[in-house]
């Protein structure tokens, strides 16, 4: 039963993957992008972590998709915008690294040679949120603490690259801001 | 008997009937909630509302005509059976896919989400047969994440509703709705978190049972039941504004506020798809009012127990028994809370005037997301020396 | 592993977290100070603020990281010995010769101007972006396992993908940063396809663990896969060929001190992670002999087009990014002689089971080689970039060696700097790119790979042509005077330049007595420091 649903959803994700890159229309490979990532929560769902499967459906469905398909409709490209079709020389070629990394990846996962390929044991309570949690504030505590300065770095660097290029031109937009332009 | 019962009620059997109960239930209490919203506005307007369709008895009093009972009770019906006939009218530039996905897809993620409300006692024994019923249709350890991470998905059927309309009307709502509900969901989710640290658990039957089954404070008067308002009262004000914001209601009605967007993302729409995106919002709308009240307002839980006066204790449910009876009450604590905060919300929309857009965005991110971490902090500090080992276990 | 409460952890522990989170604390005072600063004021207070988090930074890693052993902390995610000291030290410089080169960036050169000029750098988030950077470039040294080595290294690339698009006025800085992130976040799957097959095939994330698998029986292809697909991300950072081709434009599209900073920070730390996976993964039997040829062939490869590309740059940050490039290669020549200690077709390798005396003395003497190398590269490299910066007059920066034209008769103080830089890049006797280069060939000859150094060896003469042409440019052509007799401006003496000053003046220092008189001190932590590595 796992593994039906760990072939399902895994073909699920392959399939919303490819017509997110094949699709024109912004918007719908938005969605496509979706259904792989909720794909993706399947996959973990299958692999026994409901709690990872609920964040991932969480953050990257509910707060990351969102946003990007924010973006987009905040540019709303026009067909004549969106640039030309990739030549079909790109697409080969990158039809071709696809293939080369699937046949790596293959070649790592059909173990060629190993004797026996044992998954590491895991415990009855495994993916459970307590368990989850106990090993992110104890055994990885501290990962833990530098995704902190991560997200720090991040936001920094998001509102440094956001703002316009000098600071003097940020304080003249101060003065009108934008619910003042919103009555003038 | 008993045995036929026990064989009938494995877990699909009950888990279809449960669900189909909730979907049937929602469904009908939609109409109804229109029905109110529009009555209680006309109200508070001083109007009369809705008054011209109603059950008549024909042979009242002659000379005076029908008697009519309820004015407008059957509006809604009218009105389903208007939009069920009305013309499809499909934009030129509509996007045909997104456009008919986008109905669907603000209906189904709200639809699936009001499977993990506990709408009743945890312990049911069902029709005395021995088999135990959780009065929920799916009972997951994980219930609250999941349910905040479907119920989020829900704002895709107004982003590709909004696009798919392939006209600016929708698509600026549907630029606003997203930018909305992904502001506010974060302070909702972070006041969530300070709520699930005092209970010490990320299942709604759980924060349930914790507010059911202890006291908060004796008052010598009245004793308080450990309900999570009184311990997190800032958390319960913060989830009730951010709520109004997800919903899209007013004071935060921006995706489809009309003076500025006609009908904000569902401009375009007719028909059967409009009716569902109408039914949508406010199956959305249960959907928040019953969160709030399952994890602020005690879910099924009664105010008083069952030893207190009279008929009060009488009405009071019992959190151990599994009886029949204590189920029904329990069931009808929890609608009676509901409706009592889907009367709030109407009353709030008659209340406030609609924000301007920038102070939606300063309220969520300036005052609530530090107002919630600061509570979430305080939380977890008071949470460390009051019970340092694991709070609310 | 038993689980800890948190706090009995935080207590324990944390003293070796310090030089960790002080240049994150730090980064957020910086953060935080620059509300109450105006732009129009010189940056010198955040500076201040800067130099004593990677002071503090310093002193707490040669106070509790400095063990002969690696001992383990906080529950196995950090492990510190000498090793991470001496690889935390040139990051640590790096971070303190650019707080000093940028503080003075912006000031005007008329004297009687009040208000510092609005620029790329007059954002506060630059120290701040700088001590995240930092705090990253620290925790990847220390690192332990694959999640806390992934996190610090995604602290690092943001950050320093930041500050490559800091300065908004330029089309260029865009660019660079755009393919920066770009390439990074690609090359930042790869490294997480590595760890998880890795992980798959080793049970543990651990480093430890890792090496006390055994994971070469029957050759299992999902270790090799793993590494592989590993090296390729951290290959990817340093800047290695075939990953190297966001460098030159990220490196020119970045203000000229955050181009030394990442030229210098990032290759410290990805090297310094990236050994410590190798080895571990190399004792665990995961390198395959063609996981060395591979690198091998990289080494050739990066050496060979770095030197190419940098003949024909005019423009001192692009030449820096290609020389960077090439100086890559050498070091990844002590990759390759690290490889080869567990190449199963040597008689006597190393894995967990046992362990040649001679192979482990080669390998200790590469990873030495390559920490001493990244100790001179970055000294050389800072005292060149600190040089540009000294040079930058109201928010212009060089951008053609051509401006440095008799820089030797109008700043003769300058002019030495630069020399001395060009020269430790260069390799020649007396400075410390000599020595490090020396140990590194060293190790590469006694792993077997002669050709390997011969080509490094060759290229390294055909360096000394794009070197010193910057020297000639500087001492024999008159001021004014560009490379084709065009009319330049002359950059005028500025003496309230003294922080980029002093910068300049710590970094040659640093490359002049690491070459000529590398102190006990200094050459003793990386010792014990390559030795605790096997």
């Amino acid at each position: 039963m796992p593994t039906l649903l760990i072939i399902l959803a895994g073909l699920l994700v392959v399939g919303a993957g490819l017509l997110t890159v094949t699709q024109r229309n912004p918007v719908r490979a938005a969605l496509c992008m979706l259904v792989a990532l909720a794909g993706v929560g399947a996959l973990m769902l299958g692999l026994r972590s409901p709690f990872l499967a609920a964040m991932q459906v969480l953050l990257y469905g509910g707060a990351i998709m969102v946003l990007f398909t924010f973006v987009i409709m905040l540019l709303t490209l026009r067909e004549d915008e969106m640039g030309p079709e990739p030549s079909d020389g790109s697409k080969l070629g990158a039809a071709f690294m696809s293939l080369l990394t699937l046949s790596v990846l293959w070649f790592g996962i059909s173990r060629r040679g190993g004797a026996s390929y044992e998954a590491p044991r895991l415990g009855e309570e495994f993916g459970s949120a307590q368990h989850f949690s106990t090993f992110l504030y104890t055994d990885y505590v501290v990962a833990f603490e530098l995704v902190t300065v991560l997200v720090l770095a991040a936001v920094a660097g998001v509102i440094v690259l956001g703002r316009s290029a000098h600071r003097t031109s940020l304080e003249q937009t101060k003065i009108a801001g934008p619910g003042e332009e919103a009555h003038s | 008997m008993e045995s036929v019962l026990q064989l009938l009620f494995t877990d699909p059997v009950i888990g279809l009937i449960k669900g189909l109960l909730v979907i049937g239930v929602v469904l009908q209490i939609v109409p109804l909630l229109i029905y109110l919203e529009r009555k209680l506005s006309a109200y508070m307007q001083g109007r009369l509302g809705p008054n011209r369709v109603n059950f008549v008895v024909p042979y009242a009093v002659p000379g005076l005509g029908g008697l009519r009972l309820v004015p407008g009770s059957l509006q809604p019906l009218a009105d389903a059976i208007k939009l069920a006939f009305k013309e499809e009218i499909i934009p030129k530039d509509a996007d045909k896919l997104l456009w008919y996905l986008g109905p669907f897809l603000a209906f189904f993620p709200i639809a699936t989400a009001l499977a993990f409300i506990p709408f009743g006692i945890n312990h049911w024994d069902a029709l005395g047969s021995g088999v135990i019923v959780d009065l929920r249709v799916c009972s997951v350890p994980i219930s609250v994440l999941l349910l905040f991470a479907i119920s989020s998905l829900g704002v895709y059927g107004i982003a590709a509703g909004g696009w798919g309309s392939g006209s600016k009307y929708p698509l600026m709502a549907a630029v606003r709705a997203s930018a909305q509900m992904i502001s506010y969901e974060v302070s909702m989710g972070i006041a969530v978190l300070a709520a699930m640290a005092t209970v010490g658990s990320v299942d709604l039957q759980q924060f349930v049972v914790h507010q059911a089954t202890q006291d908060f404070v004796d008052l010598g008067f009245l004793t308080l039941p450990n309900w999570l308002v009184f311990s997190q009262p800032l958390a319960a004000l913060i989830f009730l504004v951010a709520m109004f914001a997800e919903n899209n209601r007013l004071p935060f009605d921006m995706p489809e506020c009309e003076p500025e967007l006609v009908g904000g993302f569902h401009t375009e729409y007719s028909g059967l798809k409009f009716a569902l995106f109408f039914l949508g919002e406010y199956a959305a709308m249960i959907l928040m009012c019953s969160l709030f009240v399952t994890i602020f307002l005690g879910g099924w839980g009664s105010f008083w127990d069952t030893d207190a006066w009279g008929v009060f204790g009488w009405v009071a449910v019992d959190p151990h028994a599994t009886d029949g009876i204590n189920a029904i009450k329990s069931h009808l604590w929890f609608m009676a809370k509901v409706m009592a905060i889907l009367c709030f919300q109407i009353w709030i929309r008659w209340t406030l005037p609609r924000f301007r857009y920038d102070q939606l965005m300063n309220i969520g991110w300036k005052v609530l997301v530090p107002l919630a971490l600061g509570n979430l902090v305080l939380t977890a500090i008071a949470g460390y020396f009051l019970n340092p080992i694991g709070v609310g276990q | 592993m038993e689980a800890l409460d948190p706090i009995q952890i935080a207590s324990k522990d944390f003293k070796y977290l310090l030089p960790v989170m002080l240049p994150a604390l730090f980064g957020l005072v910086a953060l935080v100070a620059d509300l109450f600063s105006k732009s129009e004021r010189s940056r010198l207070p955040l500076c201040m603020i800067s130099l004593s988090g990677v002071c503090l930074a310093g002193f707490s890693a040669i106070a509790f990281w400095s063990g002969a052993e690696f001992s383990e902390h906080l529950a196995g995610t950090l492990s510190t010995s000498a090793f991470s000291t001496a690889a935390a030290m040139p990051v640590l410089l790096a971070t303190f010769l650019i707080s000093l080169a940028a503080a003075h960036h912006g000031m005007p050169t008329d004297p009687k101007a009040t208000g510092w000029l609005p620029h790329s750098l007059s954002h506060g988030e630059f120290y701040g972006l700088l001590l995240f950077a930092t705090s990253g470039m620290m925790g990847l040294i220390v690192a332990n396992d694959l999640v806390t080595f992934f996190v610090a290294l995604e602290v690092m690339s943001i950050a320093v993908y930041a500050l490559t698009g800091l300065d908004r006025a330029r089309s260029r800085a865009a660019e660079g940063a755009m393919k920066y992130f770009v390439l990074g976040a690609f090359s930042s799957g790869f490294l997480l396809y590595g760890m998880a097959m890795i992980y798959g095939a080793a049970h543990s994330v651990h480093f430890s663990e890792i090496a006390a698998a055994n994971m070469s029986a029957g050759q299992s292809s999902l270790a090799l896969v793993g590494a592989v697909l590993f090296l390729i991300g951290v290959l990817f950072k340093v800047g290695a060929v075939p990953f190297h081709a966001w460098a030159p434009d990220a490196y020119e599209g970045a203000t000229t001190a955050v181009t030394g900073f990442m030229s210098v920070g990032v290759k410290v730390a990805a090297f310094a992670g990236g050994l410590r996976v190798l080895v571990a993964l190399g004792a665990g039997g995961a390198l395959n002999p063609a996981v060395g040829w591979l690198l091998w062939l990289v080494a050739a490869l990066t050496v060979i087009l770095g030197n190419a590309g940098a003949l024909t740059q005019r423009n001192p940050r692009r030449l820096l990014a290609y020389s960077g490039i090439a100086h890559t290669g050498y070091l990844v020549i002590g990759l390759v002689a690290v490889s080869r200690v567990f190449d199963t077709s040597h008689s006597g390798y190393v894995t967990n089971v046992g362990a040649s005396a001679q192979l482990v003395g080669v390998g200790v003497d590469a990873v030495g080689g390559v920490l001493f190398y990244l100790l001179g590269y970055a000294a050389a490299n800072l005292g060149a970039i600190a040089v540009l910066c000294h040079l930058e007059r109201d928010g212009e920066e060089v951008d053609d060696i051509s401006q440095l034209a008799g820089l030797a008769k109008t700043q003769p103080k300058s002019a030495f700097a630069m020399t001395v830089a060009m020269v430790s890049l260069a390799g020649i006797p007396c400075t410390a790119g000599f020595i490090g280069k020396l140990w590194v060939f060293r190790a590469g000859v006694a792993a077997g790979d002669v050709t390997l150094v011969v080509i490094a060896l060759l290229m390294s003469v055909l360096s000394l042509f794009y070197y010193l042409r910057i020297v000639v440019v500087m001492w024999m052509h008159e001021p004014g005077r560009g490379l084709d007799g065009e009319e330049q401006q002359v950059v005028a003496l500025d003496h309230r330049r003294w922080a980029s000053g002093l910068a300049v003046g710590i970094a040659t220092a640093l490359t002049l007595v690491f070459g000529m008189y590398p102190t006990s001190g200094i050459l003793n932590l990386i010792k014990a420091g390559a030795g605790s590595v096997f």
